[in-house]
C-alpha cells in the first residue's frame, strides 16, 4: 500500500503533470497532421527524455501516445484525411457530420468517446497487470523462450500483406541486433573493429531511423503528386448552440456502443501485433451489422463516431498489458517504450512490479492523470489543432527531419549516431518500396537479445539436453500454439 | 512478380554471403554448439535462405514499385542529409540546419518567400535556442 501511494504521490509532481501535459498536446498535434504518425511522434520523442526522470519519460512518452489516437480524428473528421491509421473509421461518420455544419459537435463526440476508452483500458490494465506478473514470474528460461518464439510468429504473422516478407523482415531485425558483443562470451560480433558498436547498434538511431527518417523520405519523395487537401472548406462555427456541443444525453445515448468498442480494442490491444487500426474497424463493423438501421451509419450517425474512437483508444491502455507482465511489446508504440525503458535502465517485464513497484504504481497513476489532461487539452485545443491541419507539408516534413537529426545526436553518440540513423532510413526506404515489414524488423531488434540470452539460459539449464522439453509442459504447449497460429495465419493469408 | 523472385534471390544470396563469407570474417567461434558466438548469426542466415527460397517459389503479391523520378528525389534527400551532417562536423549546427530546410523546401518545391524564409532561419534557431539556451544542452 505505501508503495502504491508513493507511486502516486510521484506521478502528481509538477514536473510530472506538466510533461503529461505537454505529451498529450504534442501527440494531438502530431495526431492532427495526416503523414505524421503517433510512432513518429514517439520515436523523435524518445531521445529527448533521456535527460528527464524515468516516471516523467515514460508518463510523457505514453502521453504522447494517448494524445495522438485523439488528435487522429481531427483532419478525419475536418478534411476525410485520418491523421492517424486508427481514426480511419471515424472519417466515415465524422466528416458527414462536419459538412452538414456540425464539425465541433463531431470533434467533440471523438473526444470524449475516445478519453472514455482510454479510461476504461487503463483500468483493465491497472487491475490484470498484477496478477498476470505474478503468473508470469514463475516461468523459467524454456517457458519464457517459447513465448517469445510464440510472440515472434503472431507479430510476423500479422505485419504486412505477406508472411514470408515479415518473417525476412523479422530475421534482418534479428540479424541488426546480433552487432555488437555475443551476451555468452562477450566476442566482437560484426563490429569492423569500431569500438563503438560494442555496445550494438543504438535503438534510438535504428528506431528513429527505420520509422521516421525513412517516411520522411518517401514523403518528400512523393511530394508534388497533388496538393494537400486544407481545412478551410469546413465553417468551423455551427449555426446553432446544440451544433456546437454534446449534452450528457446525447454522450450516454450510445453507451451500448462504446461499451462494445472497448471491449474490443481491449482484447485486440492485449494481443501482440494486432493494433488500433484493426480495433477502429473492427468495431465499426459491427455496431454498423447489429444496428437496426446500419443505413444511418455512413451519414454522419455518432454511433459510427462512438464505435471507432471508443475501440482504437482501448488499445492503449490494454497493449501495455504483455509489455508490462511479459517484457513483449505488443505493437510498435509499446516496442518505442521499451527503448525509453532500458534508456533509464528499466527493464520491462514481470520483474519490474518486484523490483520498480512504485514506478510502475506511479506509471498507472500518470496515465489516469493524461486522460483528463487528453480531456482538458482538446476540449482547449479543438480550434487550434484545426488551423495545424492546414500547415504546409512543405514545412512540417523538413522540420520533423530535423527535430529527428537533433534527437538522434544526443541520445544516440553524436554524429556516428546520426550516420546510423541515415543507413537505417535508406534501409527502412528500400523495404518501404518492396513491402518489407518495418514493424517486424524493429520489433525483432528488440526482442532478439532477450530471445538469445533466454535461449542460452535454456541450454545451461537443461545442460543441451533436448528432451528436457518434455519436462516443461507449458513451453511446450506455447511452442504448440507457435506453430498451429502459423499454420492457421499462413491458411488464412492464402484464402484471403 | 518477377521483382518478387528478384527480392527472394537476394536474400538466398545475402544468407549465404553471410554463412560462408561474412560470418566466420567478423565473429569468432569456439568450435561451434548453443553457446556459439556465430549460433544466432547461422540461425538467423539460414532462415534467410529459406524464406528467401520460398518467396522464389511462391512469390507474394508485388508491390507498386516507385519511379524513377522518386528514387531519385529520395536520393536527393538522403545526399542532403549527408552533405548537412558534414557541415555539422565541420561548421557547426546551425550552418547546418539552414542548409537541410533549405534544401528540403526546395525540394517540396515550396516556392512562397515568407515560407522559406521563415523555415529556414525560423526551425533552426528555434530548436537550436530551446536547446542550448532553455534546455542547456550543447550542440555543435
Amino acid at each position: 500500500m505505501a508503495e502504491i501511494l508513493a507511486g502516486l504521490t510521484d506521478a502528481l509532481s509538477l514536473s510530472t503533470v506538466a510533461y503529461v501535459i505537454l505529451g498529450v498536446a504534442l501527440g494531438q498535434i502530431v495526431g492532427a497532421i495526416p503523414g505524421l504518425s503517433i510512432v513518429m511522434a514517439l520515436a523523435i520523442a524518445v531521445p529527448f527524455t533521456y535527460a528527464l526522470d524515468p516516471l516523467t519519460a515514460v508518463a510523457f512518452l505514453i502521453s504522447v501516445n494517448k494524445g495522438g489516437t485523439v488528435g487522429g480524428a481531427v483532419p478525419a473528421i475536418l478534411i476525410n484525411t485520418p491523421g492517424t491509421p486508427e481514426s480511419a473509421a471515424t472519417a466515415m461518420d465524422g466528416h458527414p457530420m462536419a459538412k452538414a455544419g456540425r464539425p465541433m459537435k463531431a470533434m467533440k463526440y471523438a473526444l470524449y468517446y475516445s478519453v472514455t476508452g482510454d479510461v476504461a483500458s487503463d483500468l483493465v490494465l491497472i487491475c490484470v497487470s498484477v496478477p498476470l506478473a505474478a503468473i508470469a514470474l514463475k516461468m523459467g528460461p524454456l517457458e519464457i523462450t517459447a513465448l517469445m518464439i510464440l510472440a515472434f510468429t503472431i507479430i510476423t504473422g500479422l505485419v504486412g500483406r505477406s508472411m514470408v516478407k515479415g518473417l525476412i523482415a523479422a530475421t534482418l531485425g534479428c540479424l541488426a541486433a546480433s552487432v555488437g558483443l555475443d551476451p555468452g562470451t562477450g566476442t566482437p560480433r560484426y563490429t569492423w573493429g569500431f569500438y563503438e558498436l560494442d555496445d550494438g547498434l543504438p535503438l534510438g538511431a535504428v528506431a528513429v531511423g527505420m520509422l521516421a527518417v525513412s517516411e520522411i523520405v518517401m514523403r518528400v519523395a512523393q511530394a508534388g503528386r497533388g496538393g494537400a487537401p486544407s481545412a478551410a472548406a469546413i465553417e468551423m462555427r455551427g449555426a446553432r448552440r446544440e451544433d456546437r456541443r454534446v449534452s450528457l444525453a446525447e454522450y450516454l445515448a450510445n453507451k451500448v456502443v462504446v461499451l462494445r468498442g472497448i471491449a474490443i480494442g481491449t482484447a485486440i490491444g492485449a494481443v501482440p501485433g494486432l493494433g488500433s487500426a484493426t480495433a477502429g474497424f473492427l468495431s465499426y463493423s459491427i455496431s454498423k451489422q447489429t444496428a437496426k438501421d446500419p443505413e444511418a451509419f455512413g451519414t454522419g450517425d455518432p454511433r459510427g463516431i462512438a464505435a471507432s474512437e471508443s475501440a482504437n483508444s482501448a488499445v492503449v491502455g490494454a497493449n501495455l498489458i504483455p509489455l508490462l507482465t511479459l517484457g513483449i511489446p505488443g505493437n510498435i508504440a509499446a516496442a518505442l517504450l521499451v527503448g525509453a525503458f532500458l534508456i533509464h535502465g528499466l527493464q520491462p517485464g514481470p520483474l519490474l512490479f518486484e523490483e520498480q513497484g512504485r514506478f510502475v504504481y506511479g506509471m498507472f497513476g500518470a496515465m489516469l492523470i493524461a486522460n483528463l489532461c487528453n480531456l482538458g487539452v482538446g476540449q482547449l485545443g479543438m480550434r487550434l489543432w484545426a488551423f495545424v491541419v492546414s500547415a504546409p507539408m512543405s514545412v512540417i516534413y523538413p522540420g520533423a527531419l530535423l527535430l529527428c537529426v537533433t534527437g538522434v545526436y544526443f541520445t544516440a553518440g553524436a554524429i556516428y549516431g546520426i550516420v546510423i540513423m541515415l543507413g537505417a532510413a535508406v534501409v527502412g526506404y528500400v523495404m518501404r518500396m518492396f513491402g518489407y515489414s518495418i514493424v517486424a524488423f524493429i520489433i525483432a531488434f528488440i526482442l532478439a537479445p532477450l530471445l538469445e540470452r533466454s535461449v542460452i539460459q535454456s541450454v545451461i539449464v537443461t545442460r543441451g539436453d533436448p528432451a528436457a522439453l518434455l519436462d516443461h509442459p507449458i513451453a511446450l504447449a506455447l511452442l504448440a500454439v507457435a506453430l498451429a497460429s502459423t499454420v492457421y495465419l499462413v491458411r488464412a493469408r492464402r484464402a484471403a | 512478380m518477377r521483382a518478387e523472385r528478384i527480392a527472394g534471390g537476394l536474400a538466398v544470396l545475402f544468407g549465404v554471403f553471410l554463412l560462408l563469407v561474412l560470418t566466420p570474417w567478423q565473429v569468432k567461434s569456439y568450435g561451434g554448439g548453443m553457446s556459439d558466438p556465430t549460433l544466432f548469426p547461422d540461425i538467423a542466415a539460414t532462415l534467410l535462405v529459406l524464406l528467401g527460397a520460398l518467396q522464389i517459389a511462391v512469390p507474394p503479391p508485388a508491390e507498386a514499385p516507385a519511379d524513377r523520378r522518386e528514387l531519385g528525389r529520395a536520393a536527393a534527400v538522403v545526399a542532403l542529409t549527408g552533405a548537412s551532417l558534414a557541415v555539422m562536423h565541420g561548421l557547426g549546427y546551425l550552418p547546418a540546419g539552414f542548409l537541410l530546410m533549405a534544401g528540403l523546401l526546395l525540394l517540396m518545391r515550396e516556392r512562397r518567400v515568407l515560407w522559406l524564409v521563415a523555415a529556414t532561419l525560423g526551425l533552426p534557431l528555434a530548436i537550436w535556442a530551446l536547446f542550448v539556451v532553455v534546455l542547456e544542452r550543447p550542440l555543435p
